[in-house]
């Protein structure tokens, strides 16, 4: 009986003691990248958020890619483009070998399809294109050239055709049911109609996501050993994270607390690529209501908070805006010496301008229950303006609570802690931010308006002319900062930590938060331990 | 519920009680919908919003309001949702605009597996537990069980999962810190979708000492609490009978002191247990969240806080039903229960 039991305790104990991580298939190495988000919809008129993208920069290409950092749009479905003087007409013309999963030719007529599904159902990407360009203004010109008539001359389009990807016509419309455009059946992987490097493998919801690379990629491969697929698998914990990374579980993961992140980093065997990314994080203070919708006590708590403390909170992991553009950004301007830094004599100043020299009033300081750091934030602004006679309450919150807060004036909160991450690199994507017609939307939460910014937003991005463009932004980023809606914070940096024998990571600030391009990944044998 | 002759049980004893019951289990969740409705629909969270993306124009949240008929009555909205429960359909979700069935069908047994294979280890072991210290009692198993007892109750899950998860996965390497199976072992052949059952059923090997190697952490964690409180429960029990007329007669027949034990007096000190089961049956399949994000583990648990994330109103509401009809059948099971253990226990 003791014999059979030994031998039960060993076959399950035991063959966990055979070597776990990457797999290998077919003599070629897949790669394990644990991460917390899920996928659920991978349908690129649907939805996008940076689990979706990675699957979809996966399986899909798009005219444009964004590659490397600071961020060039590489050409890849179109191999050139011109556009006309007035920014008007774009007209792109296609590589001629890119063929789809199943064998079709990725032609004009198949751009003009994705483009004119992604509009009518206007989900996903489509706000980005949403009132400038109508399905009509798309026209096939030959098979490898297709025309964009946009309603107005809008520079930033070229910066979002990285998010508009292809689909194959045929494989979608196969499977159409009373005029949903495939989108039940498209939706639902193991589906998908891309021409991108990967192809999925197996697909259990909830677990993980299998993709293999597609031998006969139109583009080719990097690498003569790139990776022979990845496994997308869901880790939610980060402390689940630490350990998967550890014991070799995964090969690369995204979530690990900042420590852990260090920790990391010194482990033999796993390195740690860290780059500042595009996210920035502000108090959006209300500029309608309540004592914040006066400039001046806007400033007096521009000039009373503790900007290092931010660094200190992310573990010098992070650096400090000095403008309201991020780094990363065409047209940025560093105003170091006009940003608000930690001043109490300037902002008691300002409190005494405003007619509250001694406070006296509270605020509300709205952040996303069990964001530790927005917590610890909110403590420094607590004691930061007790020092002005300000009291801050600390209020958190579940984050869709708090968007529906956001979407009113009369709703959002004095303060809110908020996050932001650009789509593009263009000026624009930043600048719009701050104009009306961002209302309702969770980075709008200032309520921020001031007509010279709204004028010179609209005529900014109807301005082809690069260098007339880069003054007016210049000039946007100063009136901002000098109307001061919010606290400018920082950006903290993107952090992954890979198995050293995973090669060819190449960051690009425009990818969202921890999506990594799977395509220039490698396998670095030498380092590469053995599965005992 | 009321004493009887013994061993009297005509056979349709329970007949009238269970259709009284499975009609006050209707009820039940008619009144749960429409509670769990009015919730989801009072939070202020606009789910189309949420669901449209960070950057969606007003047009497009609209688009997607109509579409999920957001903007009809609350009442026409409940009428319409309790309408397609009798056609089974729970609604799509916003989130994973699937019908709301097939995520329940997918992430459902996966936690139900967890859950009764949980509540198996936490019944044997905390009967067996129980029932010798309560035999031994002042003994050194005695004093071993309390230990366990106070552990038990005072350790969070989560803590101890990821202590578990620490220890056996990664320094001794001795089990999977996570999921459900390995990347490339096959998936059994879905009869009951219990990994464990179906790979048994099916005499895949391989893919059974897999599965019970991707379960055995998670369950042991989410065992913990429950094994500690059945075996004080069923310890109590068994001190209480010991000094009973019957067992002292057992004992004065001659019969052996282990028909004795777990003939005599086990079986009636386990009814107050059978109820301590059925209720941490509902308390575990509600409460798998914390387990499950630690072990990965694809569950129900997950699936109800991410819909909760997104205010994904049908999704927490078929999640809501799925669970309180679970507990409202563990209850009635263990009711039913009673008759078996102590055929005195009869329903009119």
């Amino acid at each position: 009986m003791i014999r059979k039991i030994s031998v039960v305790v060993l076959l399950v104990t035991g063959l966990a003691a055979i070597g776990l991580g990457y797999e290998v298939v077919g003599g070629k190495i897949h790669v394990v990248y644990g991460a917390r988000q899920p996928v659920e919809i991978v349908d690129p008129s649907i939805h996008y958020d940076w689990s979706t993208r990675n699957i979809l920069q996966s399986l899909y290409d798009a005219l444009l890619k964004y590659v490397d950092n600071p961020p060039i749009l590489e050409p890849w479905l179109a191999s050139s483009w011109e556009v006309s003087p007035d920014g008007l007409v774009w007209t792109f013309h296609l590589v001629r070998n890119a063929k789809f999963h199943n064998g079709d030719p990725v032609t004009a007529d198949a751009v003009m399809f994705s483009f004119v599904r992604t509009l009518t159902l206007k989900q996903g990407p489509a706000w980005m294109l949403l009132g400038i360009l109508d399905p009509e203004g798309i026209e096939v010109i030959d098979p490898y050239t297709i025309r964009f008539t946009l309603n107005y001359p809008y520079a930033p389009f070229i910066s979002v055709l990285p998010w508009w990807y292809i689909m194959n016509p045929n494989v979608v419309m196969a499977h159409e049911v009373d005029g949903d455009w495939g989108t039940n059946w498209l939706r639902n992987p193991p589906n998908e109609a891309g021409s991108g490097p990967f192809v999925i493998r197996e697909w259990r919801h909830g677990e993980y996501y299998w993709l293999e690379a597609w031998d006969e990629y139109w583009k080719g491969w990097p690498h003569p050993d790139h990776i022979g697929g990845f496994i997308f698998k869901l880790i939610r914990e980060p402390a689940s994270q630490r350990v998967a990374i550890l014991t070799g579980e995964a090969d690369i993961v995204e979530g690990v607390t900042p420590r852990d992140f260090d920790e990391l980093a010194k482990t033999p065997g796993i390195y740690v690529p860290e780059y500042p990314g595009m996210t920035t994080f502000g108090i959006k203070m209300n500029t309608r209501r309540g004592m914040t919708a006066n400039p001046l006590i806007r400033k007096a708590i521009c000039y009373a908070f503790d900007y290092e403390a931010l660094i200190d909170i992310y573990e010098g992991h992070a650096i400090l805006m000095d403008s309201p553009f991020p780094p990363a950004t065409k047209g940025y301007v560093s105003l170091k010496e006009l940003m608000y830094r930690q001043d109490l004599e300037k902002a008691k100043e300002y409190m005494r301008m405003a007619g509250y020299p001694e406070g006296g009033f509270e605020l509300e300081y709205v952040y996303v229950a069990g964001l530790e750091e927005e917590r610890l934030i909110g403590l420094v602004l607590q004691e930061c303006l007790a020092k002005l006679g300000i009291t801050v309450k600390l209020v958190p919150m579940v984050w869709p609570q708090m968007v529906e807060l956001i979407s009113k004036p009369e709703t959002s909160p004095d303060m809110a802690a908020v996050f932001t991450t650009p789509v593009t690199n263009d000026p624009d994507a930043i600048a719009i931010q701050y104009h009306p017609m961002s209302a309702g939307r969770y980075y709008y939460a200032h309520w921020y308006e001031n007509p010279k910014v709204t004028q010179l937003v609209e005529q900014a991005r109807a301005t082809v002319d690069w260098d007339t463009r880069a003054k007016m932004y210049e000039e946007i980023q100063k009136i901002i900062l000098e109307d001061a809606p919010e606290i400018f914070g920082m950006l903290y940096n993107r952090r992954w930590a890979l198995r050293e024998y995973v090669q060819g990571f190449r960051f690009c600030p425009l990818r969202m938060t921890s999506e990594i391009d799977m395509y220039y990944l490698y396998i670095d044998k030498a380092k590469l331990p053995s599965k005992s | 519920m009321g004493g009887g002759p013994l061993n009297e049980r005509p056979p349709y004893f329970m007949t009238g009680y269970l259709i009284r019951r499975i009609l006050l289990l209707g009820l039940t969740l008619l009144g749960l919908s429409v509670l769990v409705f009015i919730i989801s629909r009072v939070v202020p969270a606009d789910p189309a919003r949420l669901a449209a993306g960070p950057d969606a124009t007003e047009e497009m949240v609209q688009k997607l309001r109509k579409e999920f008929r957001l903007d009809d009555p609350l009442p026409i909205q409940y009428f319409a949702y309790v309408r397609g429960i009798f056609q089974g359909d729970l609604g799509r979700s916003i989130r994973t605009r699937r019908p709301v069935i097939e995520d329940l069908a997918r992430y459902y047994p996966a936690t139900l597996e967890l859950v009764l294979f949980s509540l198996f280890l936490a019944s044997i072991g905390g009967i067996l537990i129980g029932t010798l210290s309560g035999v031994y009692h002042g003994r050194w198993i005695d004093q071993l069980s309390r230990l366990i007892a106070v552990a038990g109750v005072g350790m969070p899950d989560f803590w101890l999962a990821l202590m578990l998860q620490m220890w056996m996965a990664l320094k001794w390497k001795l089990l999977p810190s996570g999921g459900r199976l390995g990347f490339q072992t096959p998936q059994p052949i879905g009869i009951t979708h219990f990994f464990l059952l179906d790979s048994l059923l099916t005499g895949n090997w391989r893919t059974f000492v897999e599965a019970l190697r991707h379960i055995l952490l998670p369950a042991i964690s989410l065992s913990f609490p429950a094994f500690a409180s059945l075996a004080r429960l069923t310890r109590a029990e068994v001190l209480d009978v010991l000094s009973a007329e019957f067992v002292k007669t057992a004992r004065a027949k001659g019969l052996g002191e282990g028909v004795v034990i777990w003939r005599h007096m086990l079986r009636n000190a386990l009814i107050p247990t059978t109820t301590m089961i059925g209720l941490r049956f509902g308390w575990m399949l509600g409460g798998t969240v914390m387990v499950e994000t630690v072990f990965n583990w694809p569950g129900l648990g997950l699936y109800a806080v991410q819909s909760a994330t997104f205010a994904d109103f049908n999704a927490i509401m078929g999640t809501t039903l799925l669970v309180g009809l679970n507990f409202a059948l563990a209850n009635l099971l263990v009711d039913l229960l009673y008759g078996v253990l102590d055929p005195r226990i009869r329903y009119d």
